[in-house]
């Protein structure tokens, strides 16, 4: 829809559209806002990389995934093991090997192997997992969620068990979530405008005339696979290494049903996931106040515990039966942008479209 | 180079759709395929194209020879494809929707060789409109536009002028001829609006019963008596 011709460029430019609007929320944030602010400000650029991750996959592929957060604890605890102090790692995993004892590695390492294991599974349970639909798709990917849940709670040598892994340095700064966004935001939009991206869309409508078309819908779904379960290792990374200590049950249930519902919410777009996350983020924060107690007139609510989960079921099951393509639908922020140019500007001699400018017309036809 | 389909047969659990048909297409030629409902027409077009494995039959083009391919593989041999009942991408504009063929099936800028096949169909002005707004016309030209862009040897059209009026029935004969001159591809076009068929193909092929019951230039076809009684009934 963009103006620009290659497809890498519209990406970039599109990326570059949205990341100067976070820049301005995060300096507007930095600048005025409380430590309160700043604490949401992080978590939401940590679930912003998250939703991102999942979009990846999900919005090009159009099948949910309940089981991206399994590569989030991946992330998270690949990048933990080697990055905590030694000394408390001795302590809390003594018999853990020694090449997880003795490393003390910084951040940008231990996030790499982080990403690089989960990016491996991904790869190897990929093969069989892009080839499920519907709701094989979601069964099997919560189901691949609970055995990584289930595999960290019972590693106990390396992860302490369902018991809290403490002692990882707090290396996630403003400046680190704003990196590794900024990354995340290029290579999504890259891989979503990208020949396998563009293909893999149109499948998601229908995916005999896609193949026919000449796409390849398994490889397509496996690039995309891979690249998203990476991304939200990193979110998971972050996360670790804001929190300062991890433990299996962060990674579950409730932190699947944020991150779907912030995409869902959204829309298809990876601008739609930056709005999902914006908003509950917003929501979430705004309820999880509310559950510990609330006044409203001669009304008063001494706890309103699972109030959040309650309101986001609510808002998922809205979004789906009220607007199922999500707020943005399948827009990003410069699509929209090019077409209220183009609905604002006269068209040229009362017919042609702005776009009709860029390239010489072949008269015969 | 020529499209061959060889003793094709087709059997759905108990029901044969195609019993031993055999089809030629040479490069630049227009074949017609018609027959009465159920007679196999769209059953052959999808083993064709890869939409189902035959029973058995081969087919061949060039001097490559197969038995059982899949859509994608189809596709990238050059045997490109609309559909009787119209299959656009919701979610993409009509830009979009020919790109997606350009990308995967061309050589070069996906959009410039998807601009070429929009302006073949006269259609560039609807670029930025979704694909599923257009109006029913417009959507089968978009079908087509698709089915050009990219690598092209074959095209098999399902009914394209199903559901038009006469103007716009008009049309896609000229478009249809159009590709034919600019492209030189073979093609193969179901039509239950006879007056296309005649006017449009240098061939026409009957089927009934998943068999080939006539064959030879339209003028010939009509006059055929299995035909009249099996399809024409008059």
């Amino acid at each position: 829809m963009a103006m620009s011709q290659k497809w890498w460029l519209r990406a970039l430019i599109g990326s570059a559209q949205i990341l100067v609007l976070v820049s301005l929320l995060v300096a507007a944030v930095s600048l005025l806002g409380s430590s309160t602010d700043q604490r949401i400000l992080t978590v939401f650029l940590i679930n912003l990389i998250a939703a991102i991750g999942l979009q990846i996959y999900t919005g090009t592929s159009g099948i949910i995934s309940f089981g991206h957060v399994g590569f989030m604890a991946l992330g998270a605890y690949g990048s933990a093991l080697f990055t905590a102090d030694p000394a408390i790692k001795a302590m809390g995993i003594p018999n853990a090997p020694d090449f997880i004892l003795t490393s003390a590695m910084g951040f940008l390492p231990a996030m790499l192997i982080g990403v690089g294991v989960a990016a491996m599974v991904a790869a190897v349970i990929g093969r069989v997992f892009v080839r499920l639909g519907g709701s094989a798709a979601a069964v099997a990917t919560l189901g691949f969620m609970v055995m990584v849940f289930t595999v960290l709670s019972n590693a106990e040598e390396w992860t302490r068990g369902a018991k809290a892994f403490s002692g990882i340095p707090a290396y996630t700064t403003m400046g680190w979530c704003m990196g590794a966004f900024a990354v995340i935001l290029v290579i999504a939009r890259l891989l979503r405008e990208s020949d396998t991206g563009l293909g893999l869309r149109s499948s998601r409508d229908d995916a005999i005339a896609a193949q026919a078309s000449g796409v390849d819908v398994v490889n397509s779904r496996y690039v995309m696979w891979v690249a998203s379960a990476a991304c939200s290792a990193v979110a998971g990374a972050l996360y670790a290494h804001y929190i300062g200590a991890i433990l299996p049950k962060a990674f579950h249930f409730e932190l699947t049903f944020l991150v779907v519902t912030m995409v869902i919410v959204g829309g298809q777009s990876i601008t739609g996931a930056i709005v999902g996350t914006l908003l509950i983020t917003i929501l979430a924060e705004a309820l999880r106040r509310l559950e510990n107690g609330f006044s409203l007139g001669s009304f008063s609510l001494s706890e309103a515990p699972g109030l959040t989960t309650a309101v986001l079921a609510l808002l998922i099951v809205f979004t789906l039966t009220m607007r199922p393509q999500g707020l943005v639908g399948r827009w990003e922020l410069d699509d929209l942008t090019a077409r209220w140019l183009a609905k604002r500007r006269p068209a040229a001699n009362g017919t042609a479209l702005p776009f009709e400018k860029d390239r010489e017309r072949n008269p015969a036809a | 180079m020529n499209f061959k389909a060889s003793d094709v047969v087709m059997k759905f659990k108990g029901l044969t759709a195609l019993d031993g048909v055999s089809l030629e297409v040479a490069k630049g030629e227009i074949v017609g395929l018609i027959g009465p409902n159920g007679s196999g027409k769209t059953t052959l077009l999808n083993v064709t194209s890869g939409v189902y494995s035959p029973t058995s039959g081969s087919f061949s083009m060039g001097a490559e020879i197969w038995s059982k391919i899949s859509l994608r593989d189809a596709a990238r041999r050059g045997i490109r494809r609309t559909f009787q009942n119209i299959r656009l991408f919701n979610s993409l504009t009509v830009l979009e929707t020919v790109e997606v063929a350009s990308a995967w099936l061309g050589t070069g800028d996906r959009r410039e060789n998807a601009l070429n096949a929009l302006d073949e169909l006269h259609f560039t002005q609807h670029r930025d409109r979704m694909a599923t707004e257009l109006a029913y016309g417009m959507q089968r030209r978009l079908e087509i536009a698709r089915a050009i862009a990219g690598k092209l040897e074959f095209l098999l059209l399902d009914e394209p002028t199903a559901g038009l009026n006469h103007g716009e029935s008009e049309e896609i004969v000229t478009i249809v001829q159009a590709i034919r001159r600019r492209r030189g591809c073979g093609i193969v076009i179901i039509d239950h609006d006879l007056n296309v068929i005649m006017n449009v193909c240098d061939r026409v092929v009957v089927l009934s019963e998943g068999k080939v019951i006539a064959s030879g230039p339209p003028q010939e076809v009509r006059r055929d008596p299995q035909v009249i009684k099996a399809y024409l009934g008059s």
